[in-house]
């Protein structure tokens, strides 16, 4: 089930660049950058941290979509 | 289905091993004087020609570790000229210039010790050593200046890396550095980090199986001695043992 993210969108609400949010999520500029590609899964707490930046519920900024596929099957 | 896919594989890369096992023994012992002829004098050439292969390993590698460190500048010069998100492809463009300049040192460094090692081998008499006193003090002269030179580098590299990313910590000249480098990095790059280290893991498995395979082959036609098997299998045991350490305790750490 594909994370999809606005972290960009957000970010850009704030007025911070990549460098800013890394510093005050504990991330770098390279990861953050990362994210908002989609080439990188935050974990739980980076995720939570990153929302609380933007002051926003967790599932505003990362939110997933499309059917859950059983890859047991 | 799977699971049987999986055995018949198994069981056809066991048969092939065996097969060219075999087929590299018997040619080992049908040309088994040729090749001992042909080792030793691999061998000569090498110890004789030392300090040369160590000036064009370092030629070549110092010359490769400079042009992309030198890229790496300008695109890093580039890259923080923005607020770093419209100048990305210049932040990757440097960060692999610099692993490329990283690179060719950290390789030119493995080969320094390894040449080295090869040109001392020769020098096993005293008559030897008499005869290229001059040829032994420039073979060392030349591997230290190649190691600091390496040190040197290096320093200067991850200097430039930090340029691109402040929060990075750690000198080259510290002990501690690959542990203080890896505390800095964020979660990504630790994951990174981590599957890096895997596949080095992966490659060295395969390399060591292969050079026993090599040793048993050559261990036929020359007497090795048990020196190289030992030194082989005791570099086998610290990473099996290592690796099954750093697995339970990173276990025990998670448990808390």
């Amino acid at each position: 089930m594909p994370l999809h993210n606005r972290v960009k969108e957000h970010r850009a609400r704030c007025g911070l660049n990549q460098q800013q949010l890394g510093g005050q999520v504990g991330a770098s500029r390279q990861t953050i950058s990362l994210i908002e590609r989609g080439d990188y899964h935050p974990s739980v707490l980076l995720a939570l941290r990153i929302a609380r930046v933007f002051d926003v519920p967790l599932e505003e900024v990362f939110y997933l979509t499309g059917e859950e596929t059983d890859e047991k099957a | 289905m799977k699971k049987h896919k999986v055995g018949i594989r198994f069981a056809l890369a066991l048969l092939g091993g065996l097969l060219v096992g075999g087929v590299l023994g018997f040619g080992a012992a049908v040309g088994r004087d040729a090749l001992g002829a042909g080792f030793i004098a691999a061998q000569r050439f090498l110890q004789q020609n030392a300090l040369w292969a160590l000036l064009l390993c370092a030629l070549a590698a110092l010359s490769v570790a400079w042009a992309q460190y030198a890229a790496g500048r300008r695109h890093a010069a580039a890259a923080l000229a923005g607020d770093g998100e419209e100048n990305e492809a210049a932040f990757e463009r440097a960060d692999r210039c610099y692993a490329a300049a990283m690179s060719a040192v950290g390789i030119l460094n493995v080969a320094s010790f390894t040449l080295y090692g090869v040109g001392m081998s020769g020098f096993s008499s005293v008559v030897a050593l008499e005869q290229g006193a001059g040829r032994l003090l420039a073979l060392t002269a030349v591997f230290m200046a190649l190691v600091f030179g390496c040190i040197y580098l290096q320093s200067r590299f991850v200097r430039a890396t930090k340029e691109l990313y402040p929060e990075k910590r750690g000198s080259v000249l510290d002990s501690r550095f690959q542990k203080q480098w890896y505390d800095s990095c964020d979660e990504a790059e630790q994951r990174q980090v981590g599957e890096a280290s895997y596949r080095a893991l992966q490659a060295e498995g395969r390399a060591i199986l292969l050079l026993f395979v090599v040793l048993m082959i050559l261990g036929l036609v020359l007497d090795l001695g048990m020196t190289p098997v030992l030194v082989l299998g005791t570099l086998w045991m610290v990473q099996a043992v290592s690796y099954q350490r750093a697995a339970r305790q990173t276990g025990q750490d998670k448990r808390g």
